[in-house]
C-alpha cells in the first residue's frame, strides 16, 4: 500500500475515505503534527480548545463559512454535555417525574438532530452526518443558558420576562446555526431544511416556559 | 581485534596476513597462521555497504498507570450499571453509565492506545463534506510490549462483549431502559475496537513491507 492511499471505506451513509498515515516515508514538510508521541496535557489542552472555539462560534454566530473551518473537527461532548445539563435542569423544574422529562429531552435532542441531518443529507446537502449532528448540540447552549436562568431565579420572573428570555435564547440558536446549514445547502432548498431547525429549537424552548 | 592482554605478543589483530609474527616457535606459528588466517579470513572488511537496519525498538517498558486507567472506567460503567434500582435512581444510573463511558472513549482512544499499543485513529472532514478516517501508529519496527497489548486487547474486546451480552439479557427481560444504556455503551466501546482493530491490521502490514524491503536489500547486497 502506497503512502497516504486513499481507501473506500463504510457504506451508505457512513461512507467515506480511509487514510493510512505512513511517518517513515513521509518529508519532512508532509508530515503533520505527530501526535503519537505527545504529552497527556497536549491532548487535553487540543480538545478542550476545540470545545471552547465551538463555543465561541455559537456566541458569536458568524455569517461566513470560510470562517468555520474549524468546524469540519466535530466532536460530540458539547451536545452530550448540553443535552444532560438541559435535561437534568428541565427535570428539577418540573412538576411532573424528572425521570420522565430527563428521558424525554435527551430523546428528542438526539433524535432530533439526527431527523433534521438526514432531512439535509436527503436534501442533497454535502454535510458529514457527525458534524451536523456537532452543531447542532452545540447550538443548544443559549437555551440551556435560559432553562438554567429560569431554574434559578424563578421566583423573580413573571411569565411574560420568562418569555422574553426564552424567545431570545431561541432565536439566538436558530440565528447560529442557520449561519451553518445553510451555507451547506442550495438555494432552493434552503429553506425546507432549515425549517425543521426552527421547529426543533421551538419545542425545546417551549419545553423550557411551560414544564 | 585484542583477544587478550596475555597474547598480546601474538599478534590475531586484524588481518595483515603478511605480518604474521615469526618469531614464535614452529607449533605456535603453525597455530598463529591458521588462526589468523581463519581470522583474517572472517574478518576481512568486505566492501559492501549493507544500511544496518535499525534493530527493533527497545518494547517500552509495561506502564501500569495507563493499564489502569484503560480498565477503570470501563469497569465503573459495567459496575454501576449493575447496581439496583432500589439504591439508584435509573436517572442518574444512565447519567454516570453514559458519562463513564464516554470518559472511557476518549481515554482509551487519545492516551492508552498511544501509550500501550503505539496506535491512534480519527476521522477528518474534507472539503466536500466526506468523511475520511485517518490511522497513524509507530514506526515500522516498534513492537508494543506484550503485557499491554495483551491488556489492551482483552480489556477493550471483554467489555465489548459484556455489553453484548448484556443487550441481549436486556432485551429478553425486555427491560428496555437497560437495553437502551447497553446499546449506548455497545456502540462506544465498538467503535473504538473497531478503529484500533484496522489500525493494528495496517501496521502490521507496514511492518511486512518494511521487513521485506530489508529483506531484499540484504538479498542484493549479497
Amino acid at each position: 500500500m502506497t503512502d497516504n492511499q486513499q481507501v473506500p471505506f463504510g457504506s451508505g451513509m457512513f461512507q467515506g475515505q480511509a487514510k493510512f498515515v505512513d511517518y517513515a516515508h513521509m518529508n519532512q514538510q508532509e508530515v503533520q503534527v505527530n501526535t503519537l508521541d505527545e504529552p497527556v496535557m497536549d491532548t487535553l489542552l487540543r480538545d478542550i480548545n476545540m470545545i471552547l472555539y465551538k463555543l465561541s462560534y455559537v456566541i458569536i454566530p458568524r455569517m461566513k463559512e470560510t470562517q468555520g473551518r474549524k468546524l469540519r473537527n466535530w466532536d460530540l461532548w458539547g451536545p452530550l454535555l448540553l443535552s444532560l445539563l438541559l435535561a437534568m435542569t428541565l427535570g428539577i423544574n418540573s412538576n411532573q417525574s424528572s425521570d420522565t422529562i430527563f428521558g424525554t429531552i435527551f430523546i428528542i435532542m438526539w433524535g432530533g438532530s439526527a431527523v433534521i441531518t438526514v432531512n439535509a443529507k436527503l436534501l442533497g446537502g454535502q454535510v458529514s452526518f457527525f458534524q451536523s449532528v456537532c452543531v447542532l448540540g452545540y447550538c443548544v447552549f443559549p437555551i440551556n443558558v435560559a432553562a438554567v436562568l429560569i431554574t434559578f431565579l424563578q421566583s423573580y420572573l413573571g411569565f411574560f420576562l420568562r418569555l422574553i428570555i426564552v424567545g431570545a435564547a431561541f432565536l439566538w440558536s436558530t440565528f447560529s446555526s442557520l449561519s451553518f446549514m445553510s451555507s451547506m445547502m442550495n438555494e432552493e432548498k434552503k429553506v425546507i431544511s432549515v425549517y425543521p431547525i426552527f421547529l426543533f429549537y421551538m419545542f425545546l424552548s417551549w419545553f423550557c416556559i411551560f414544564i | 581485534m585484542q583477544i587478550a592482554d596475555e597474547q598480546q605478543d601474538v599478534q590475531h589483530s586484524i588481518p595483515d596476513l603478511d605480518n604474521v609474527n615469526i618469531k614464535l616457535g614452529d607449533d605456535e606459528k603453525k597455530v598463529n597462521q591458521i588462526s589468523s588466517n581463519t581470522v583474517s579470513q572472517v574478518q576481512q572488511p568486505q566492501q559492501v555497504n549493507i544500511p544496518m537496519p535499525p534493530l527493533p525498538q527497545k518494547t517500552a517498558d509495561p506502564s501500569f498507570l495507563s493499564q489502569l486507567f484503560h480498565c477503570l472506567f470501563k469497569g465503573l460503567a459495567i459496575f454501576v450499571f449493575f447496581i439496583p434500582e432500589g439504591l439508584l435512581n435509573l436517572t442518574y444510573c444512565f447519567i454516570v453509565v453514559v458519562i463513564l463511558s464516554a470518559i472511557d472513549f476518549w481515554t482509551v482512544k487519545n492516551i492508552t492506545g498511544r501509550k500501550l499499543v503505539g496506535l491512534r485513529w480519527w476521522s477528518e472532514v474534507k472539503e466536500d463534506g466526506s468523511e475520511e478516517w485517518i490511522y497513524e501508529s509507530q514506526v515500522a519496527n516498534f513492537i508494543p510490549n506484550p503485557f499491554n497489548s495483551n491488556v489492551f486487547w482483552f480489556a477493550q474486546f471483554g467489555v465489548v462483549l459484556t455489553w453484548g451480552i448484556l443487550i441481549l439479557l436486556d432485551l429478553i427481560g425486555l427491560r428496555w431502559f437497560n437495553a437502551v444504556l447497553a446499546m449506548t455503551a455497545f456502540c462506544l466501546t465498538g467503535i473504538n475496537f473497531v478503529g484500533f482493530y484496522k489500525c493494528r491490521g495496517e501496521h502490521q502490514k507496514k511492518a511486512k513491507e518494511y521487513m521485506t524491503k530489508i529483506g531484499l536489500k540484504a538479498i542484493q547486497q549479497w
